[in-house]
């Protein structure tokens, strides 16, 4: 069977102030299977947004974005009329954001702006919407949502107006919901909650989600599959589990090393955390691959090209030789006394 | 696991001088001001009014040199109509005075007023404002009142009595429009400077042991100028209305020649010798247009919407 | 020994009908040389309560002695001289630093102030700060905006050492970072503490970071201290049930798919529920948690809790 989403070769550019691009995601490929959760995970500066938003079609017209083939649900989605995709949007493909309180609108009821949603994309009645918002609001968790439905977002804490969005977001039962750091903006103990909640949501509707975070934890736990973006590049996918328990590309491992929530029991008295060095800034004009300044196992060959999408083993991806086991020509490019000495490919 | 990663004792990390790509900055990224000042000269409309303006300045420092004696004396037959006489290019008014003479005399006068009436509202703006806001309190409430009277006030009423009371003078009535348009800048800067003394910098100032004045002078200040600074521009135009206005009415300083009471001295003869209104008219419109052309491209230099820092 | 010791403190935001209690009688000390994490959620005062420790803040009422000295009752004329022993780094590595000024600015203007040094020392100062925190001598003539927010936040950190303090509040220090810098700031903080022998009173809401950094810990939950201990056994033998509900609520591969979340949001500091404050979240409430408020008690050797269930 098609999997649900699958997307070939995306690639993301602006223009520069030089008349050409730059391009923040370059030749990005993703599958999301029916049912199944997808984390991109990525910092700042990775593209993870960006990502989502253009399989959104919500980035400004200035954005260019290039791909080989976007199929969603059995229907190609590049060259598909603007009508039929906006269709699709908010009914089959749904996102939910970061800051529930900029995502809603401030002067419309919860209720309304639910109902509206179903009177656009189902065309029910007031009346129908109205008693279906409702609905949706007790599916989500919203305690009295006979009251809570008319309630304006400013009333609600920062919890309720994320399950607000998410009642909005799946309104229509879409197909696949794309969360985009849907609790970094809450406290832990929301945070689990919410978590719970998107868990609960795709079993009960069976809806696919696609999880955009920088929180390893939350990826850990909630994850089937992991997709690490690195300056605009997937630098590895694998299944939750193995990701975790032997992470394969410099990057991952680096992160991994570098988390105090990976590295429970570890304490300042004892020694340092380990660290990546350098910021993701550096990523900027590289030609090869983007982590090479940061990283301790680049060879000369690395600055040079963009290495492949390797796949050591079923249902994995890393792009990088050397952490394969593959030698590369070339030098160390970074001193030895930065190249963590734990690190064997 | 042992690395040398005490960042202290190892050498520092790479650090990219370029600013954050995804985040979609300049590769080089000027500190403020320049920043701002090319934005500005980038900006046609901005460069526009700049041109007008300077001529207009121009206009008024050549003034003595074209026409050394004073312009309220007469030195033709009176009426005489634009173009017909060479020694009078603009012709001459009722009374026999040269129209070139007096439009470019007159130029000296509000410029002189727009710009020093300015200074006058903006420093006692920005001293009210700058003190309200920061030292808030039972302080602040007795200056924000202070500055509703004075709005409450229609400004132009207020104006004309002050000068009426003063004796008009070229003095007086630069520190009568600066009494009559603080209370906007004072709004303004008090405004800035509350929003601008709860940001952490501000805190973390305090924090450091700096006095209050170093703290509102080098820390606050220059952060709330950018609106001030566009303000001010419009505020410039107005005080030359307003002393148009002034001397329209016949309170305008009676020793000097300027726009206002040219176009005063013309209003009786609108059907019969337009030029005398219009030719003063036209230079007031150009001359406002000019700074509000350049408050606007301030405006969007100093406070672009998009602010890429990041 | 001792160097700060706050007893009782109070911050209420007068607001319409009840006053806000942001913080509502804390107490606690830091020993010189030790790392005391204050972890909560937002909204349970531990901004305010950091502030107002350096009287960078409101403050309803409390004691705050430094160095055995009353810092708290200190007039303004007088401030200067603690000032300097006492600093901040912040969170926000944007909104901490003023644009207007270059890097160096920025770190001799507390020199100048102080009186410290002729200007060539000020300026091997500089210097010697900017090579501390891992950063090129060449940022002092750059500004802030040229920064990432990494580097920025090495700045703020050179900005609070650079006067050699002897107690460092960090408010929630790398949460505007990213993963792979976060563990940057951390490891330069614990080696500048250690090499400056600072105190540190470090404020954060995610435990991962707390439990790693800190030698002891205060778990705050609507004004209130709710539980304190040294790490190790904070982190293994929680007696509180929100600390109990914190420490499971951080995301954890070990629990695949399965979170047992705390019910319920964090009640309004408006309107603060009587008896025990976490009594309508907790899962052990009983009604003597409805009527009595449990005071903080000692369950082990510098081990406090403010439960009535603790221990039993």
């Amino acid at each position: 069977m098609d999997p649900l989403l699958s997307v070939r070769d995306l690639s993301i550019g602006f223009r520069n102030g030089a008349g050409g691009h730059w391009w923040p995601v370059r030749g990005f490929d993703l599958t999301v299977e029916a049912g199944e959760t997808v984390a991109l995970v990525g910092e700042s500066g990775s593209g993870k947004s960006l990502t989502a938003l253009a399989l959104m079609g919500l980035l400004p017209r200035s954005a260019r974005v290039e791909a080989a083939g976007i199929r969603f649900a059995g229907q190609e989605l590049t060259g598909l009329p603007e009508r039929a995709k906006r269709r699709l949007r908010g009914r089959d493909l749904a996102m939910i954001f970061q800051e529930p309180m900029t995502s809603l609108n401030p002067v419309l009821t919860i209720g309304r702006q639910i109902a509206e949603v179903l009177r656009l994309h189902q065309g029910l009645s007031a009346k129908a919407a109205r008693a279906q918002a409702i609905e949706l609001l007790d599916l989500v968790r919203i305690p009295e949502p006979q009251r809570r439905v008319d309630d304006h977002p400013h009333r609600l804490s920062g919890g309720m107006r994320q399950r607000a969005m998410i009642a909005m977001a799946v309104a229509c039962r879409p197909k696949l919901l794309i969360a985009d750091e849907p609790t970094t903006a809450l406290d832990v103990t929301i945070q689990a909650q919410v978590l719970e909640l998107l868990d609960r949501l795709r079993r009960e509707l069976s809806l696919a989600l696609l999880l955009i975070t920088h929180d390893l934890g939350v990826v850990a736990q909630w994850a089937d599959r992991v997709v690490v973006l690195y300056a605009g590049r997937k630098v590895e996918e694998a299944d939750a589990g193995p990701l975790f328990s032997d992470p394969l590309h410099p990057y991952t491992r680096g992160l991994l090393a570098a988390s105090p929530r990976m590295n429970a029991g570890r304490h300042y008295r004892d020694g340092p955390l380990d660290e990546i060095p350098g910021s993701i800034a550096s990523a900027a004009g590289q030609a090869g691959c983007p982590f090479v300044p940061r990283c301790p196992a680049a060879v000369a060959a690395c600055a040079e090209a963009m290495p492949p999408l390797l796949v050591p083993a079923a249902r994995r991806a890393v792009a990088c030789p050397v952490a394969v086991g593959l030698p590369l020509p070339g030098s160390p490019l970074n001193s030895p006394s930065a190249a963590s000495p734990e690190f064997h490919p | 696991m042992p690395k040398t990663s005490s960042p202290a004792l190892a050498a520092a990390p790479p650090l990219p001088a370029t600013a954050n790509p995804a985040a979609g900055t300049p590769a080089a990224a000027p500190r403020y001001g320049r920043r701002a000042l090319r934005a500005f000269l980038r900006n046609p409309t901005a460069i526009a009014g700049l041109v007008l303006l300077a001529l207009v300045m121009l206009g008024a420092s050549l003034a003595p040199l074209f026409y050394p004696d004073d312009p309220l004396g007469m030195v033709g037959r009176p009426l005489l109509w634009p173009g017909r006489q060479w020694s009078h290019p603009l012709g001459t008014d009722s009374l026999g005075r040269d129209v070139a003479a007096g439009l470019m005399h007159g130029a000296r006068i509000s410029l002189l007023v727009g710009f020093a009436a300015t200074c006058v509202g903006l420093s006692l703006g920005i001293l009210v404002g700058a003190v309200a806001g920061y030292r808030g309190g039972w302080l602040d409430d007795a200056l924000v009142r202070l500055i509703e009277i004075f709005q409450a006030v229609p400004s132009f009423i207020l104006l004309v009595v002050l000068v009426a009371i003063a004796q008009p003078s070229v003095a007086t009535i630069v520190g009568a429009i600066g009494i009559v348009t603080w209370p906007t800048i004072a709004r303004l800067v008090r405004a800035e400077v509350r929003a601008l003394r709860s940001k952490d910098f501000v805190v973390a100032a305090r924090g450091m042991g700096y006095g209050h004045g170093r703290i509102i002078l080098r820390e606050i200040l220059p952060n709330a100028m950018p609106p001030v600074i566009v303000t001010s521009s419009v505020m410039v135009a107005s005080a030359i209305l307003m002393e148009a206005a002034l001397s329209f009415m016949g309170l305008g300083d009676p020793n000097t020649v300027s726009w206002g009471s040219m176009i005063g001295a013309g209003r009786e003869l609108l059907r019969t010798a337009w030029y005398l209104t219009a030719l003063p008219g036209l230079l007031i419109v150009v001359t406002v247009l000019a700074l509000n052309l350049i408050g606007d491209g301030l405006n969007d230099a100093l406070n672009p919407r998009l602010e890429k820092d990041s | 020994m001792t160097l700060l010791s706050v007893t009782d403190l109070h911050v209420h935001y007068p607001s319409q009908g009840a006053s806000l209690r942001a913080v509502d009688g804390v107490s606690l000390d830091v020993a010189a040389g030790e790392t005391v994490g204050l972890v909560g959620e937002s909204g349970c005062g531990k901004s305010s309560l950091g502030r107002a420790v350096l009287r960078l803040g409101d403050r309803t009422s409390g004691r705050i002695l430094f160095a055995g000295e009353d810092f708290g009752a200190a007039p303004e004329g007088r401030l200067r001289a603690f000032r300097r022993r006492l600093q901040m780094i912040f969170q926000d590595p944007y909104g901490s630093l003023n644009p207007r000024h270059s890097v160096g600015d920025i770190l001799l203007a507390p020199l100048t102030v102080h009186g410290i040094g002729k200007r060539e020392e000020r300026r091997r100062r500089v210097h010697d700060m900017l090579d501390r925190v891992g950063l090129p001598r060449d940022a002092a003539h750059r500004f802030p905006h040229e920064f990432s927010g990494g580097q920025r936040q090495r700045i703020g950190i050179a900005r609070a050492l650079i006067l050699e303090p002897e107690l460092v509040v960090c408010d929630e220090p790398v949460s505007a970072l990213d993963l792979s810098i976060q563990a940057q700031i951390i490891n330069l903080l614990a080696a500048m503490k250690r090499e400056m022998n600072l105190s540190l009173l470090f404020i954060s809401h995610d435990l991962s970071v707390v439990r790693y950094v800190a030698d002891r810990v205060l778990v705050m939950y609507l004004g209130r201290v709710v539980e304190s201990g040294p790490h190790d056994r904070l982190w293994d033998h929680p007696q509180h049930p929100y600390t109990r509900a914190l420490i499971d609520a951080v995301p954890d591969p070990a629990r695949r798919r399965h979170a047992s979340p705390l019910p319920g949001d964090l009640p309004s500091a408006r309107n603060i529920p009587a008896g025990c404050r976490f009594h309508a979240r907790c899962p052990i409430a009983t009604d003597l948690c409805r009527s009595v408020d449990p005071p903080l008690r000692s369950v082990a050797p510098g081990h406090q809790t403010a439960c009535h269930h603790a221990g039993h």
